[in-house]
């Protein structure tokens, strides 16, 4: 065995004192540092609008007061009473306090006894011992407020969630009544609604800002640094034209640098000179792809961050909400990519081994890949359903999990059989043809 | 002298499709010789050695090293190999060392040392550590027998190894392979055309023509015509006709040159200064003029070589 690695010694010997490999490698490093110069440049961050509520200003104050103002309206004394109340205490509409009173200005009273003196003074008195539970049950039971602002106090009393008043909370909430109001609140939900609900009021309750199963490469939406880790892992198709070009290379040279009589004239069996060569490339490939993979995450965290924002991969299974770390989630998506990653390696070293040239290897693995995928697609197309038999129908594992495969209703289990499959083809094919030749 | 077998090899046959190219050779090279392996071009000589060394694969037969089967024992077998066939190359990025590592790790050497006396040996010392592009043929060369020396193996094969060198790199080359067999019992197999070499370094010969062996002799017994007690002496004369009638040997013992005016004489080599002696004055006697008298002690190597390989059938077209 320990022979075994001293052939993948000799190999990643070779590998690295050759120019070239500097070469290669300098070029696919230029490649991942401008794509994530671009990334983080153009990421847009989001507001840190947490916490604080921010002071009444100046100006909004005035507008309010001028506009009410020149109302009409029949309580517009009582309303500029409750508009100098929320200034002095520093109610903007950004709290919760503020919103609510906001409704009894803004709502318009015929005549001037409308105005509901008592209840604005009761919610003065909630809003003054910051009780929301409170403050929303009395209101609930109570007063006459718009149907949508009682479902949010319902819901937020029901699972006890503290209207914070950031984008956040507003903007989950707004979903869920979203899909509530899609089937008129009583119909019945689909699975794949409740599931989306019971996801939302999760992270209502723990307080979790960033669900990353939202972030998918498909969604590029790079707002946070999991957004952006998660879209990095497109830079695995460079690490895969860098590593094709090893591994075309990696049997071919051999022949064509005229040194593949004093490598096979030793007491080493065929195969496990080929099986070395294999190795090298596979593993080689996987610590690019690590590497990659850190200086990716590096980049997201350092320059775009998460703003201390709560992150965490929610997914729901019969009905439960399971939390798992959003690092968890990234790994996952970034291995999903990387199987193809791996196949292609192999295809482009058993071209090598096969043709000896490490050019036809080369140039066959990228035409292949061009090709293959035309030719799946318009077969997907035309609707031939032998195509999902394909190598390239099964490439894109992380597509496939996420359903958005090419033809109708591909399993994530088949298309790894059917990967592994001609990954064994490959090799196997490699290994007899190298076996038998003449040298 | 019972010296071990250490390359054995029973009726081996290659076929080329239809094309027989090997047929039934039989060949057996001993510990401590040098054994030259001859053929005119395309005779099946590095069909031979590849098969030896395991680049190519055989139809039948049996190719045994140091009682190894290739077959059973292909790394057993290989471990007792070292070889330079047909023109391989080093890796030229890499320096003579990094080579000579590679190969090394590969046959389980691990002693620093074992490198650098063979760096030594081949006399490469100096410029071990600078990268194969910069060297000359001859230094890669050299870095070649290195490379085959480096495992102490039984068997030595190199495939025309005085290619390119210079003479002083081939009477150098000579003396070390002289020395791993005569001194070190390596078993030496060198193949080559440059009969003059052949002749110097030795001590066996093994002809192939057309795949099928004509013979294995010793060197000594193919080139020199002392079989027995006979010895031949050419005399040029002015008229080796009217030379053979005065000489007084009887015609079997004379051959005549008419065009070179040569008279050839087979004498025995008992009292031989005194028949010679005899004979010259005989023709110098009879009004002949006596030029030189040279004792012919062999027949060169290339003459043999021809005279055993040329085929006498065809009009001269490769078949």
């Amino acid at each position: 065995m320990s022979r075994f690695f001293k052939l993948v010694h000799n190999e990643y010997t070779k590998i690295f004192k050759k120019g070239g490999t500097a070469a290669i490698l300098i070029l696919m490093t230029i490649v991942v540092i401008v794509f994530e110069i671009l990334l983080c440049a153009t990421a847009e961050k989001r507001d840190s609008s947490d916490g604080m509520a921010p002071a009444w200003s100046e100006e909004n104050y005035n507008n309010f007061y001028n506009s009410i103002g020149h109302s009409n309206d029949a309580a517009k004394a009582h309303k500029l009473e409750l508009l100098e109340y929320m200034k002095n205490n520093s109610l903007s509409t950004n709290t919760w306090g503020g919103n609510l009173l906001m409704v009894y200005v803004n709502h318009p009273y015929a005549q001037q006894e409308d105005f509901p003196k008592d209840e604005v003074a009761r919610i003065k008195e909630y809003i003054a011992q910051d009780d929301w539970k409170g403050c929303y049950s009395y209101a609930l039971e109570n007063t006459d407020l718009p149907e949508d602002m009682r479902w949010e106090m319902n819901f937020r009393a029901e699972h006890n969630i503290k209207p914070q008043m950031n984008d956040h909370t507003d903007s989950l909430i707004d979903k869920i009544r979203g899909i509530q109001a899609d089937t008129g609140g009583k119909g019945a939900l689909t699975q794949s609604q409740k599931d989306k609900i019971a996801v939302y009021t999760y992270q209502l309750e723990h307080d979790i800002t960033i669900n990353v199963a939202d972030y998918t490469i498909s969604e590029s939406v790079v707002e946070n640094t999991w957004g952006a880790w998660t879209f990095s892992s497109g830079l695995i198709y460079v690490v895969a034209v860098a590593m094709m070009i090893f591994a075309g290379n990696i049997v071919a040279n051999e022949y064509s640098q005229g040194t593949i009589k004093f490598l096979l004239v030793n007491p080493v069996k065929r195969w496990k000179i080929l099986a070395s060569k294999l190795f090298t490339v596979m593993t080689l490939a996987f610590v690019l792809l690590l590497i990659v993979f850190i200086f990716s995450g590096l980049c997201a965290s350092l320059f775009i961050g998460a703003n201390g924002q709560k992150a965490a991969w929610l997914t729901v299974t019969d009905g439960k909400v399971r939390e798992s770390s959003a690092l968890a989630f990234i790994i996952e998506q970034w291995l999903l990519q990387s199987i193809t990653l791996f196949v292609l390696v192999t295809l482009a070293f058993s071209l090598s081994t096969f043709s000896r040239k490490s050019s036809v290897a080369i140039a066959l693995s990228i035409v292949c890949i061009f090709v293959g995928n035309t030719i799946t697609s318009l077969l997907a197309v035309f609707e031939c359903d032998w195509g999902r038999f394909l190598l390239f129908a099964n490439l894109d594992i992380r597509g496939i999990a996420a359903g958005e495969s090419m033809f109708y209703r591909q399993s994530v289990g088949f298309a790894v059989f059917v990967l592994v499959e001609h990954m064994v083809v490959f090799i196997i094919t490699a290994f007899d043809s190298f076996r038998r030749k003449s040298v | 002298m019972n010296d071990s077998v250490v390359l054995d090899i029973k009726d081996l046959c290659k076929n080329y499709g239809s094309r027989a190219i090997l047929r039934n050779i039989n060949m057996q090279c001993r510990a401590g010789e040098v054994f030259g392996f001859l053929g005119p071009n395309g005779a099946g000589k590095t069909t031979t050695i590849k098969i030896v060394v395991g680049l190519l694969d055989k139809d039948s037969g049996d190719v045994q090293v140091c009682g190894k089967s290739l077959k059973t024992d292909f790394e057993g077998a290989l471990r007792n190999i070292g070889a330079i066939v047909e023109n391989p190359e080093l890796y030229k990025f890499l320096s003579g060392m990094d080579n000579l590592k590679q190969f090394a790790r590969m046959r389980g050497i691990d002693d620093i040392n074992k490198i650098n006396d063979v760096v030594r040996f081949v006399g490469m010392t100096n410029r071990i550590n600078e990268k194969v592009k910069t060297y000359s043929l001859g230094m890669r060369q050299r870095l070649g027998v290195a490379q085959a020396l480096l495992h102490d193996p039984k068997l030595l094969i190199l495939d025309e190894p005085t290619n390119g060198l210079d003479p002083e790199g081939i009477h150098d080359l000579r003396n070390i392979l002289k020395n791993l067999a005569h001194e070190k019992g390596i078993c030496v197999v060198v193949s080559s055309h440059i009969m003059g070499e052949m002749e110097q370094l030795c001590d066996r010969v093994g002809i192939i023509t057309n795949g099928t062996m004509v013979g294995t002799y010793t060197v000594d017994e193919l080139i020199n015509k002392n079989t027995g007690s006979l010895c031949t002496y050419e005399i040029k004369v002015d008229d080796a006709a009217k030379a053979a009638q005065l000489c007084g040997l009887d015609d079997k013992c004379c051959t005549v040159d008419s065009e070179k005016n040569i008279l050839l004489c087979s004498i025995t080599t008992e009292n031989e200064q005194d028949s010679i002696a005899d004979i010259n004055s005989r023709i110098c006697a009879g009004g002949v003029k006596l030029y030189t008298v040279a004792r012919q002690d062999k027949r060169s190597l290339e003459d043999v070589f021809i005279s055993l390989t040329h085929k006498t059938e065809g009009d001269g077209q490769i078949e």
